[in-house]
């Protein structure tokens, strides 16, 4: 077989297959999660449902709180979804997979303009993730790559369409070749692609407000002897952003990553980030972090605060008695 | 006479030890007679038989509202008090932590901090201690009556002088 029948046939149908099969390991994954979850609720199907509308609706204090970026979002995320599938063009790949099934179809204009919102707002993600420097530094390659993963199937595919930038006309032949490539890898991404919290250890404090934050009780923290560990699952997040806004010191991110071993890694709470506490000369009780305790002193520097809360009260009633 | 603001004064010397005041205390706040939710806690020297509550001391540069990081204390003039705004607090701890006095506490149920709010202007404790520890008295009452205490103590110094 030649490589222009590998990529239009057999690829294609290689790619769906897998995208199917890891769309359906990841529901499956996320509904054991939600089980093994919800024995501590009293109702489960009710927590259940609760669960499902909240990982799919931005209902979220936050998502409240930056309606812009979060329909931005919403509507990006549903062109990548709606596009490709509901387009008539795309028939032939319902064919080549050989299944009784077809989606419902869109009228072509329809399809024409959510495709170039999509290309936009890819555009825009891209300059928004360029030009503020907040984000710029605290983005990796792969950041971009996705970015640009995502909108090129659009851009080429669009350009198939209609045909009216004249400027990359030199690509004429190969733009469908670009097409079909750039879709099979957006597709192969999308299957494995995982949105999860990372901590950046500079930065983190170990206060645990973003567990705090947590709608889910995904992040948790358990303090043993004199450390703080936070524990973190990514099939029971629902990527609301609670935690990022809850962080006094922008430690926390939520972002786009792509690693198989975690993709199989299932109800495993993965350790993220460990603190240690600082233990009270008097009683030797851990009461605070240490990074908390170090910005503390920074503030102000008494011998009091190596003092645990209980201690302190001894400590003041004691001053009382002399 | 321009009002100065009130404040909650504790008469160590006069505490029995009750508790009474913490019970009110969390009843108040929490509706749950449970002590540990208590704005007021009494140390106790049981040996001694020394009892003395301790609690917030408004203090006028409180170090918890210099620290906290997303603004959630700040001062309430009207009622001369340091106040916790609930939905702006993460619940991050550093005000735990710089407290000098440890009346700062962290409520683990509703994932916030809590501290003496005095009641809004009508402190409980003082309402029901029947021994007359606490008192809730004009700020410049508490000078005149700390004016009185060395004036006394002064005297007393001057009677034993002449006795001698």
């Amino acid at each position: 077989m030649d490589f222009q029948g590998f990529i239009e046939f057999t690829a294609v149908k290689i790619s769906c297959y897998i995208f199917l099969g890891a769309i359906i390991l990841r529901f499956l994954f996320f509904l054991f999660c939600i089980f093994v979850n919800a024995e501590k609720n009293f109702w489960t199907p009710l927590y259940l449902i609760k669960t499902i509308i909240r990982s799919f609706f931005p209902l979220h204090k936050i998502s409240i709180k930056r309606p812009f970026y979060t329909s931005i979002r919403y509507i990006f995320h549903i062109c990548l979804i709606l596009v490709p599938i509901c387009y008539t063009g795309h028939l032939m790949i319902w064919e080549a997979l050989e299944t009784d099934f077809y989606p419902p179809e869109l009228p072509d204009i329809w399809i024409d303009r959510l495709a170039v919102i999509a290309i936009f707002i890819g555009i825009w993600f891209l300059i928004r993730r360029i030009s503020i420097p907040q984000i710029r530094k605290s983005s990796s390659a792969f950041d971009y790559i996705f970015i640009i993963i995502a909108t090129l199937p659009f851009i080429s595919g669009y350009y198939l369409v209609s045909g009216t930038p004249d400027i990359i006309f030199f690509l004429d032949n190969d733009i469908w070749n670009i097409h079909i490539i750039s879709g099979e890898v957006f597709i192969l991404c999308a299957a494995f692609l995982l949105c999860s919290t990372r901590i950046n250890p500079d930065k983190c404090i170990g206060c645990a407000s973003c567990e705090l934050a947590c709608p889910t009780e995904t992040l948790e923290t358990i303090d043993k002897d004199d450390i703080r560990t936070f524990k973190y699952s990514h099939y029971q997040c629902i990527c609301c952003g609670s935690c990022i806004n809850a962080c006094p010191e922008d430690a926390v991110e939520l972002r786009h990553n792509m690693n198989l071993l975690n993709f199989f890694k299932v109800n495993i709470k993965n350790i993220i980030r460990t603190a240690k506490l600082k233990r009270c000369i008097r009683c030797s009780k851990t009461f605070t972090p240490e990074p908390v305790f170090d910005k503390v002193v920074i503030e102000l520097n008494h011998d009091y605060l190596k003092l645990c809360p209980e201690c302190r009260k001894h400590d003041h009633a004691e001053n009382f008695l002399k | 006479m321009e009002n100065e603001g009130k404040v909650l004064v504790i008469h160590p010397e006069k505490c029995t030890g009750c508790r009474l005041c913490e019970m009110v205390c969390a009843v108040r706040h929490d509706g749950a007679s449970n002590p540990a939710r208590s704005r007021i806690r009494v140390m106790k020297w049981e040996m001694e038989g020394m009892y003395i509550p301790v609690s917030c001391q408004q203090c006028q540069d409180a170090p918890c509202m210099n620290v906290c990081p997303v603004g959630a204390i700040s001062r309430n003039d009207e009622l001369d008090t340091v106040e916790i705004d609930q939905d702006k607090c993460i619940g991050c701890r550093t005000c735990v932590a710089v407290c000098p006095f440890g009346a700062m506490s962290f409520n683990t149920t509703d994932r916030k901090v809590f501290k003496c709010d005095l009641c809004d202007g009508d402190p409980q404790c003082v309402r029901f201690c029947e021994v007359g520890c606490l008192e809730y008295i004009d700020a410049g009452d508490v000078s005149i009556l700390k004016n009185k205490e060395a004036a006394a103590k002064l005297m007393i110094a001057n009677q034993k002088a002449t006795m001698l």
